[in-house]
C-alpha cells in the first residue's frame, strides 16, 4: 500500500518511459546513513547555511573595503603632515624653530624673497611649482629636500640600515651645519653618491645621507629620508640640532615649508589612479554580488518545523548521584555499597550463607574460587577505604572478582589446573598463590 | 548563471575600450537574454511531480521514497526539487536534480529511515525549472500533500515470533517433551510415540483401537491479558539496548524508556493474539490516555501498533491508580494487567505499590520495566579512576533501589519483570507463557 501525492497542476501525458533507474544525479544521491551519523547531517546543513551567510558577509566587507580604498581620504594627521601633531607628523622640528625666533610659513607656491630657507618634506610639485623653486635656489636661496627620491636630488646608491638594523649614523665631516651634531636618527633612509662639487655627510654603505649640492649663488641640502624631520624621531641623539642649523636662516629671513600646489599628485584617491576601464570593472563587481545574493537569497525548499524531544539520559541520575558521592567525599560510603554488593554476589553465586561470619566467609571462598585469602579479606574484612585513590584501587580489585566469580564460578567449584589468566591486567591473577 | 556572466565581464571590461557605452551594452545584453531564458522557462506549475511513499513507515526501518517529475514540454527540461521533509523522516538529501526528457518523465529515489513515531504530513514541493540557457530559473511550490504514519520500532519481533512458534508447537503437542504452553483443553487422540508420557494415554481408546493411544492438549484460549503502558516522565529517560563495553561507545538502538517498553508490548501482544488470547490496551501518564478493548486476532495486533504510534512521553508523574481504576472498569473478569513502566523507588514505593491491590484482587498483575543497561555496566566495571568508582558505587546503589521496589511490588502481590530492553521482551513472553501454562491466567 502506497500513498501517491499527484500535483494539483495539470500533469501533461508523458508518453516516454523512465529508464530502469534515476538519472546520474539522482542514482548518485546518497542513500540512508548509518543511524550514528544521522545527527550529523543536521549539523552539516547547518554549517552549510554558516557557510552561505559567511560568503554573503565576506562579499560585503570586501566591498567595503573597496569603497573605502577607492573613496576619498581624509587630510587630517597624515604622515609628514608639517602641521601634524602625530608622530609621523613633521610639527614638532617648526615649533623648535618658532621658540627660537624664526619665522616659520607653511605655504603653497614658491618661496618669497625674504625666505632664507625653503623646506620641501615631500616633492609632490607640479612643472611650474618646481621651477618657480629652481629659480629661487639659484637666485641664493637654501632648500632643505626632505624627499630622497625627488628629481632634485643626486643618485641614490643604497641604504642606511646595516643588515636589518637602523643605527644612528655620524656626521663624519666638517661641515657648519654639523656643528655640535655628534649622532642624528634615521629610519629607512637613503644615501647618495656625491656628485661633482658637492659635499656628504653622514657616509654610510658606499653613501652619504646628507649632500650639499650648490646651485647658482644658493644650494641644495638633501637629506636621505624624511623620517628624521617626524616628530616621533625629533628627540633621539642630536637630530633637533642638526634640523634647527639646516633650517635656520642665517638673517631676519624666513622659512618657507613648502606645500604642493596639487598639480604634481597623481590624484587625491585610489579611484583616481585607475583606469576608466577598470574603474567600470569595478562597478561591475556590485552589480554581480546583487545579483549573485538575489538569486541565492530564495530560499529553495520549505523549512520543516518539528517539535524536539526532550532529551535526556536515563543514567543521568546515577551520575548524578555519582558526582555527589564524589564532591561530598564520601569514599567510605561509596566502598560500603560495593561491598555490600560483592557480599551479595558471593552469596548468591556460590551458594555460601550470607549469615556466617567473615572469616569463614572467607574461607569458603577461597575454597570454591582461585581468589586469594588475601584478596577477599581485603574486599570483605579490611578497613574501608577512605580516600579516592584508595576507593579506586578497592573498586578495580571488587570488579575484577565479580567477573571471576560470574565467569568461573559456573558450576561451583575453581577453575581448573591450569587455567590461564584470563587477563594480564587482572589484579587477582597478580594476587594469585603460586 | 546570470550572476556568473556578470562577473566574467569584469575580467573582460579592463580589456575593451573601458567606455560606457560598452558597460551598458554588456550588462543589457545579460539582462535581455537572462529575461529571454526566464519566458522560455515553463511555469513550475506545469510539471508533473509526484511523491510516492508508503503509508505506513516503521521506526529505525529504511523505506523506499521516491519523486516523479513529468516534463510538460516538447524539448529538454531541466528541473531541480526540494521537498518538505521533516528531519526526523531522515532522507539524506531531500533535494534533486533531474534532466527530463521532452515529454518524458524522471524519478529520483531517496531512502527514508523515520527517527519518530506519529503522523507526518508532508508538504509543498518546490520546484525550479531551468532556462534552455541554463541563464534563469522559475520557482514555485506546487502542493502535493501526503501523511504518512510512522510505527514504533518492533527490534524484537523475530524474537516474538519464534516464541509464538514455539509455543503453538508445544501447545498443539507436536512435541512430546514437557514443555510450557501445555494446556488443559482436550484437543484430539492420536498414537503413542516412546517420547509420550503414560499418563496422557486414553486406555480406553487403546483398547478400542488395540494400540496405544494418546490425548493431545492444547493452550486455553480467550484469556485475557491487558496492557498499561505507562508514558510519564520516568519513561523519557534515552537508553541503549545491550550493554557496552565502554560506556563512551555508541549505542545501538538509543531510545528513550517508551520506545523499549512498546517494543515488549508488541511482543506480547503479537504472542497472546497468536496463542488465542485477547490483548487490550491502556495508556496512561497524568490520567488515562489511549484505549484499545481486549480482542484477539491479527488484526488487534494492528490496532495496538497504531495507538502505540501517537503515544507521546507526558512530562508528569504517572497516575497509577486511575490507570488502573481504568482496568478495573474495563475488564469485569479475571485478566493478566502487564504494567510496563519503570522501577524508579519513589514512585513505585509512594503511588504503584499501594495501588496495586486494586488489580490484584481480582487480576493476576505483572509489572515490567526496561532497565538502563548502561547502568548496569557501570555497576560491573572495574574503575580505574575517582569518577569511575564513584559512579559503580552509585550504579549499584540504583540497582539495589530496583530490586527494593521489586521486592516491595512483590509484598503487594505483584509480579516483576526487570530487564535490559533486548531481554525483556523474551522475559516477558517467557512469563506470560508460564503464567498461561501454570493455569494462572
Amino acid at each position: 500500500m502506497s500513498a501517491t501525492g499527484v500535483s494539483s497542476a495539470s500533469e501533461t501525458a508523458g508518453t516516454t518511459s523512465a529508464p530502469a533507474g534515476s538519472t546520474p544525479a539522482a542514482a548518485d544521491a546518497p542513500a540512508s546513513r548509518p543511524a550514528r551519523y544521522r545527527r550529523d547531517d543536521i549539523g552539516g546543513q547547518r554549517a552549510a547555511r554558516y557557510r552561505t551567510w559567511r560568503r554573503y558577509l565576506i562579499g560585503a566587507v570586501v566591498l567595503l573595503v573597496v569603497i573605502i580604498l577607492i573613496g576619498p581620504r581624509s587630510q587630517t594627521g597624515m604622515p609628514l603632515d608639517p602641521r601634524s601633531t602625530e608622530p609621523g607628523g613633521v610639527r614638532g622640528i617648526i615649533d623648535v624653530l618658532e621658540e627660537l625666533g624664526v619665522d616659520a610659513r607653511i605655504a603653497g607656491g614658491a618661496p618669497r624673497e625674504s625666505d632664507g630657507v625653503a623646506l620641501l618634506i615631500r616633492d609632490d610639485l607640479g612643472e611650474q611649482q618646481r621651477s618657480e623653486v629652481e629659480e629661487w635656489v639659484q637666485r641664493g636661496g637654501r632648500l632643505i629636500l626632505a624627499d630622497p627620491l625627488s628629481e632634485l636630488g643626486p643618485d641614490v646608491v643604497g641604504q642606511t640600515s646595516i643588515a636589518f638594523t637602523e643605527p644612528t649614523i655620524e656626521p663624519a665631516c666638517d661641515d657648519p651645519f654639523v656643528t655640535g651634531v655628534e649622532r642624528v636618527a634615521v629610519s629607512g633612509a637613503l644615501v647618495f653618491d656625491l656628485p661633482d662639487g658637492a659635499t656628504g655627510c653622514f657616509p654610510r654603505n658606499d653613501g652619504f645621507f646628507m649632500i650639499r649640492v650648490p646651485a647658482g649663488e644658493g644650494e641644495r641640502i638633501v637629506l636621505g629620508g624624511q623620517a628624521t624631520l617626524t616628530n616621533s624621531l625629533l628627540g633621539t641623539e642630536d637630530t633637533a640640532v642638526l634640523l634647527v642649523n639646516l633650517l635656520t636662516p642665517d638673517s631676519a629671513a624666513g622659512l618657507h615649508v613648502i606645500e604642493p600646489d596639487g598639480e604634481g599628485l597623481p590624484g587625491e584617491s585610489l579611484g583616481d589612479l585607475l583606469p576608466d576601464q577598470v574603474g567600470l570593472a569595478l562597478w561591475q563587481i556590485p552589480i554581480a554580488w546583487v545579483a549573485l545574493v538575489w538569486w541565492r537569497a530564495r530560499r529553495f525548499g520549505r523549512p520543516v518545523a518539528e517539535e524536539q524531544p526532550v532529551r535526556i539520559e536515563a543514567s543521568e541520575t546515577t551520575v548524578a548521584v555519582g558526582n555527589l558521592l564524589s564532591t561530598a567525599e564520601l569514599a567510605p560510603e561509596a566502598a560500603a555499597i560495593i561491598r555490600a554488593r560483592v557480599h551479595r554476589d558471593m552469596t548468591r553465586r556460590l551458594g555460601i550463607s550470607g549469615q556466617a561470619d567473615a572469616e569463614t566467609f572467607v574461607a569458603v571462598v577461597a575454597d570454591r574460587t582461585d581468589i586469594s585469602p588475601q584478596v577477599l579479606r581485603a574486599l570483605l574484612v579490611d578497613p574501608l577505604p577512605y580516600d579516592d585513590a584508595g576507593l579506586v584501587r578497592y573498586a578495580n580489585l571488587a570488579g575484577h572478582t565479580v567477573a571471576r566469580i560470574t565467569q568461573r564460578v559456573t558450576p561451583l567449584g575453581p577453575p581448573p589446573a591450569g587455567t590461564p589468566p584470563s587477563d594480564p591486567d587482572d589484579p587477582l591473577d597478580q594476587a594469585r598463590p603460586t | 548563471m546570470a550572476a556568473l556572466l556578470l562577473a566574467v565581464a569584469v575580467v573582460l571590461l579592463p580589456f575593451n575600450t573601458g567606455s560606457t557605452t560598452v558597460f551598458v551594452v554588456l550588462n543589457l545584453l545579460i539582462v535581455v537574454a537572462a529575461v529571454v531564458d526566464w519566458v522560455l522557462a515553463p511555469s513550475p506549475g506545469r510539471v508533473g511531480v509526484a511523491r510516492e511513499v508508503d503509508a505506513v513507515l516503521r521506526m529505525e526501518e529504511g523505506a523506499a521514497y521516491r519523486w516523479t517529475l513529468q516534463n510538460p514540454i516538447g524539448r529538454r527540461l531541466r528541473v531541480d526539487l526540494a521537498d518538505a521533509v521533516p528531519d526526523s523522516l531522515r532522507i539524506g538529501d531531500r533535494r534533486a536534480r533531474l534532466d527530463l526528457p521532452a515529454r518524458g518523465r524522471r524519478f529520483a529515489d531517496r531512502t527514508v529511515t523515520p527517527a519518530r513515531r506519529g503522523t507526518i504530513a508532508l508538504g509543498a514541493i518546490t520546484l525550479r525549472v531551468h532556462g534552455p540557457l541554463r541563464l534563469m530559473m522559475r520557482q514555485a511550490d506546487v502542493d502535493v500533500r501526503d501523511t504518512v504514519r510512522v510505527h514504533p520500532a518492533f527490534p524484537s519481533r523475530d524474537d516474538a515470533e519464534l516464541a509464538l512458534r514455539n509455543a503453538l508447537r508445544e501447545a498443539e503437542g507436536l512435541r512430546t517433551i514437557r514443555l510450557r504452553g501445555q494446556g488443559t483443553d482436550f484437543e484430539s487422540l492420536r498414537e503413542y510415540t516412546p517420547d509420550d508420557e503414560s499418563r496422557r494415554i486414553d486406555w480406553a481408546a487403546t483398547a478400542r483401537a488395540l494400540k496405544p493411544i494418546v490425548r493431545t492438549y492444547r493452550a486455553e484460549r480467550n484469556q485475557r491479558i491487558l496492557i498499561l503502558l505507562d508514558s510519564g516522565r520516568t519513561m523519557a529517560g534515552r537508553m541503549g539496548r545491550e550493554e557496552v563495553a565502554d560506556v563512551d561507545e555508541v549505542r545501538e538502538g538509543v531510545a528513550p524508556r517508551l520506545e523499549h517498553a512498546m517494543d515488549a508490548a508488541m511482543a506480547l501482544t503479537r504472542v497472546a493474539t497468536g496463542m488465542g488470547d485477547r490483548v487490550g490496551l491502556v495508556t496512561f501518564s497524568g490520567g488515562v490516555g489511549a484505549s484499545v478493548p481486549a480482542r484477539t486476532g491479527t488484526a488487534q495486533m494492528t490496532r495496538i501498533v497504531q495507538t502505540l504510534a501517537d503515544v507521546q512521553v507526558d512530562l508528569v508523574e504517572p497516575d497509577y491508580r486511575a490507570a488502573f481504576v481504568e482496568a478495573l472498569v474495563r475488564n469485569q473478569r479475571r485478566a493478566l494487567v502487564v504494567v510496563l513502566t519503570d522501577l524508579a523507588a519513589a514512585p513505585v514505593a509512594e503511588s504503584l505499590a499501594p495501588a496495586v491491590p486494586l488489580l490484584s484482587q481480582r487480576h493476576l498483575v505483572l509489572v515490567a520495566s526496561p532497565a538502563d543497561p548502561t547502568v548496569r555496566q557501570w555497576a560491573g566495571a572495574a574503575p580505574t579512576d575517582p569518577a569511575g568508582a564513584y559512579r559503580m558505587a552509585a550504579a549499584l546503589r540504583s540497582e539495589a533501589d530496583r530490586r527494593r521496589s521489586a521486592r516491595l511490588l512483590g509484598k503487594v502481590g505483584a509480579q516483576v519483570v526487570d530487564a535490559t530492553p533486548d531481554l525483556l521482551p523474551v522475559r516477558l513472553i517467557d512469563t506470560y507463557l508460564d503464567l498461561k501454562s501454570a493455569g494462572r491466567l
